[in-house]
């Protein structure tokens, strides 16, 4: 079960990155739809978030505890942005492409909505249950 | 563990994540740092409230008595309907009726001579349909030799030009 987290999330990410990496321009174009973000910072934004998904999965696939828990922290903030970022969206009422795994052509494009909403929670989820797994048990006294 | 060192090891993953993020925009060839500006929008016609009241540049004029000086120099364009033109037009005048002239001009080769000035009269004393047909040929033909008869059929037929029918025969104004 743990195992299996760790390794959806962790595939998930990468899947996300690579496209995103890929395509630095395009999905610098995402990031702008979502009208959240200064101009200045797109591109830097746009080559930093996959960076950070890629760094991340790879801490979390690692199979070191320490590493583990660091990259789902990180996942998690991260996680965490997506998720205050799409319902910012939703409340907002804007309608677009939700650039998760790069730039997709018109026909496969994804709304950002409530499904988008809940696979990320259910991300979080995956990223809860891998931390939780590494806790450290505190040896009885 | 504790939440520490937890915090740290977080921290630096983000920080070398994100360090790493910048520098594969630095070494990326041809990506600036910031993205050039959006193109501006199209304008689109009647938006701009100042763009709708600007008049249009109107197009030279040229009297009844110049055009029957020049008449062998120039081209003449009936911007009035073909039923009206059929009942008689200035001689030689070519039909381009200005509720068709936007399909004609972009369905068809003009059947115009590009070589002399071209000269486009109406039935409106201000030579509406006059200017709108020549502001439209003077955008597909790109030249500048466009005129209006000042006063249109009007002001010809009033300092005697002819006339002539569909048929060809002349006829008196």
């Amino acid at each position: 079960m743990v195992w299996a987290a760790r390794l959806a999330v962790g595939a998930t990410y990468v899947a996300a990155a690579v496209p995103k990496a890929g395509d630095l321009v395009g999905f610098a174009e995402d990031i702008r739809n979502y009208q959240s973000f200064p101009e200045w910072s797109l591109y830097v934004l746009a080559a930093v978030v996959p960076m950070v998904e890629l760094v991340g999965a790879a801490a979390l696939l690692s199979g070191r505890t320490r590493w583990v828990r660091a990259g789902a922290v990180v996942l998690g903030a991260l996680t965490v942005a997506f998720i205050a970022l799409i319902a910012s969206v939703m409340v907002r009422g804007i309608d677009l492409d939700c650039g998760c795994f790069g730039k997709q052509t018109e026909t496969e494009a994804e709304a950002v909505g409530w499904p988008t909403l809940l696979r990320d929670v259910a991300l979080l989820g995956g990223i809860g249950v891998a931390m939780l797994s590494t806790r450290v048990r505190t040896p009885p006294v | 563990m504790t939440l520490l060192a937890l915090a740290r090891d977080s921290a630096l993953l983000g920080v070398a994540a994100a360090l790493l993020g910048v520098a594969s925009l630095a070494i990326r060839p041809g990506v600036p740092w910031t993205p050039p500006p959006p193109p501006p929008e199209p304008a689109v016609c009647g938006a701009d409230d100042d763009f709708a009241m600007a008049p249009e540049p109107e197009l030279r004029r040229l009297g009844a008595d110049e055009l029957r000086a020049r008449m062998a120099q120039v081209v003449l364009v009936d911007a009035r309907s073909a039923e009206a033109f059929g009942m008689g037009h200035l001689p030689g005048a070519h039909s381009l009726p200005a509720a068709d002239i936007d399909a004609i001009v972009s369905s068809e080769s003009l059947p115009l001579p590009t070589d002399r000035d071209i000269v486009v009269y109406c039935d409106h004393e201000g030579g509406l349909d006059a200017q709108y047909v020549g502001r439209v040929l003077d955008a597909a033909l790109g030249c500048d030799r466009i005129y209006v008869l000042d006063g249109g059929i009007g002001a010809w037929t009033a300092a005697d030009g002819p006339l002539e029918v569909t048929t060809g025969e002349p006829r008196s104004g």
